[in-house]
């Protein structure tokens, strides 16, 4: 049990932040993130046992992340006795909880209009940072697989900016946006 | 298409919390109290409690339209604040143009875009703010939306949001009752870079189109739903004479994260060519993006 306890303790430590980090920027309100935060070490602990070793164990346990919040979309996560402290904790990294702007963004809108899986992909890339390889450990895929679907995610997601008619430069210089590969 | 690169460049501002910075701190009280409420559980056990859920805080509700034809007393701008705290003014009203800061966020409701321009620009520079509306020539399908905004924003934090919509979305700015809103990072308050959007109009007889990057395969285009991007300038003009349009070409040249197109003249084109995109030109003219060889490096997706 005690050596259990240490590698929760190892692993939450070295995840925590990712964790807090990825719940809240897939979550609209700090509660919500809070409970995917709490539900998702609840499972790490429950089962620690299958907790890979070295590089892999952050990894499953944003797999873990994952699966809880497509849980807590689908309704299905009760509500975790509650945090006051972690609320506080998701509060503070969501800024002024009545914010939706980022919704107002044309970029975000087309975003949205994505497939979930898209979503998920790009944002695994864009957000935490992960790599191909990285990704198919998490989601169970081959490297190939990921290869194709991100690929594929991509090619929608510029699509779905043509047809939001933005584009982005990211300096004052004159470059020709729009017109990368 | 565009690159990871760029993908992860127009994703990286929509999170909330930017993909450099941790979240919460393991070391912290917080975190602290979370962990060693978790180890106090029974690991097999279905611990969770079933409390009955909290219902969502509804989403802020859309803020009523200002009613900016009341306003039109306003003949001149006015600035609100600073209040009796101080500080910097904060919102501004015109005849065309009322501004606000929201959050992060400076949001501008404006009724007549194409007739106000400059007053769109003056109101915001009267927060501090250099933000610029440009109204450009551009093909059918563009007229009337936003086709492109930016500039302005380097150094401002990244989960800020930027944009523009219109407001019922999708209306049409002809319509009374129909408001273009912009918004913009408050960090660029300040900052000497311009941002600027751009708002299609009709082009006048032989103007040259601006929104020469965007596809004439998109709906409302001549070519709308036709493949292109891939076949030989052979067939891809078969389908432009077909349709009584005139073609004129420019070169691919491909490098590393990105492509530019080049000038190039007609004769110097093969029928064996490859197309990677047809872009909006004029009236009756579109432009056949080409290489002479087929890029490994290029997407064809059109």
């Amino acid at each position: 049990m005690s050596d259990d306890i240490h590698r929760f303790e190892a692993v939450y430590t070295a995840t925590y932040d990712r964790i807090t980090a990825y719940a809240a920027r897939r979550c609209d309100s700090p509660q919500d993130a809070a409970d995917v935060v709490a539900e998702t070490f609840v499972i790490v602990w429950r089962k620690i046992d299958e907790l890979p070793p070295g590089a892999e164990a952050r990894l499953w346990v944003y797999g873990v992340a994952r699966n809880v919040l497509a849980d807590h979309r689908r309704g299905a996560l009760r509500r975790q006795a509650r945090h006051r402290d972690l609320d506080a904790e998701m509060a503070d990294l969501h800024g002024d909880p009545a914010d939706h702007s980022v919704e107002r963004s044309a970029i975000a809108q087309a975003f949205r209009t994505l497939p979930d899986d898209d979503r998920e992909l790009l944002a695994l890339v864009a957000w935490e940072g992960l790599d191909r390889e990285e990704i198919a450990t998490m989601l169970g895929l081959s490297r190939n697989a990921v290869r194709i679907r991100l690929h594929r995610a991509r090619r929608r997601f510029s699509r779905a900016l043509d047809e939001a008619e933005v584009r982005r430069a990211l300096t004052d210089t004159v470059v020709p946006v729009g017109r990368s590969l | 298409m565009r690159d990871i690169d760029e993908i992860d460049e127009l994703l990286r501002p929509l999170a909330r919390i930017a993909p450099d910075e941790p979240g919460g701190r393991a070391g912290g009280a917080r975190a602290r109290a979370l962990f060693a409420d978790i180890i106090a559980q029974e690991r097999d056990a279905a611990t969770t409690v079933a409390l009955p859920r909290r219902p969502h805080e509804g989403r802020r509700g859309r803020r009523a339209l200002l009613g900016l034809a009341a306003s039109a007393v306003l003949a001149l701008g006015v600035v609100f604040g600073p209040g009796l705290a101080g500080g910097a003014a904060t919102s501004y009203a015109n005849a065309a143009v009322e501004i606000r800061e929201e959050g992060e966020t400076y949001v501008a409701r404006i009724k007549d875009p194409y007739a106000d321009q400059r007053e769109f620009s003056e109101a915001f520079r009267a927060l501090g703010l250099n933000v610029e509306l440009r109204v450009i020539p551009v093909s059918p399908s563009a007229v009337g939306e936003i086709v492109s905004l930016g500039g302005g924003l380097a150094g401002t934090p990244l989960n800020v949001p930027f944009g523009a919509r219109k407001e019922p979305a999708d209306c049409d700015l002809a319509d009374s009752g129909c408001f273009m809103v912009v918004t913009v990072p408050a960090g660029i308050k300040g900052k000497p870079g311009v941002m600027h959007f751009e708002l299609g109009r009709q082009a006048k007889p032989g103007e040259s189109y601006e929104n020469d990057w965007q596809s004439v395969t998109r709906p409302g285009e001549p070519l709308a739903g036709v493949k292109v991007s891939g076949r030989t300038v052979e067939d891809v003009l078969a389908e432009v004479t077909k349709r009584g349009l005139a073609a004129e070409f420019r070169r691919v040249v491909v490098h590393e994260g990105g492509y530019e197109v080049k000038p190039l003249a007609a004769d110097e084109v093969g029928g064996d060519w490859i197309v990677f995109k047809v872009t909006p030109a004029r009236a009756g003219v579109v432009t056949l993006e080409v290489t002479a060889e087929r890029q490994t490096g290029l997407a064809y997706v059109d």
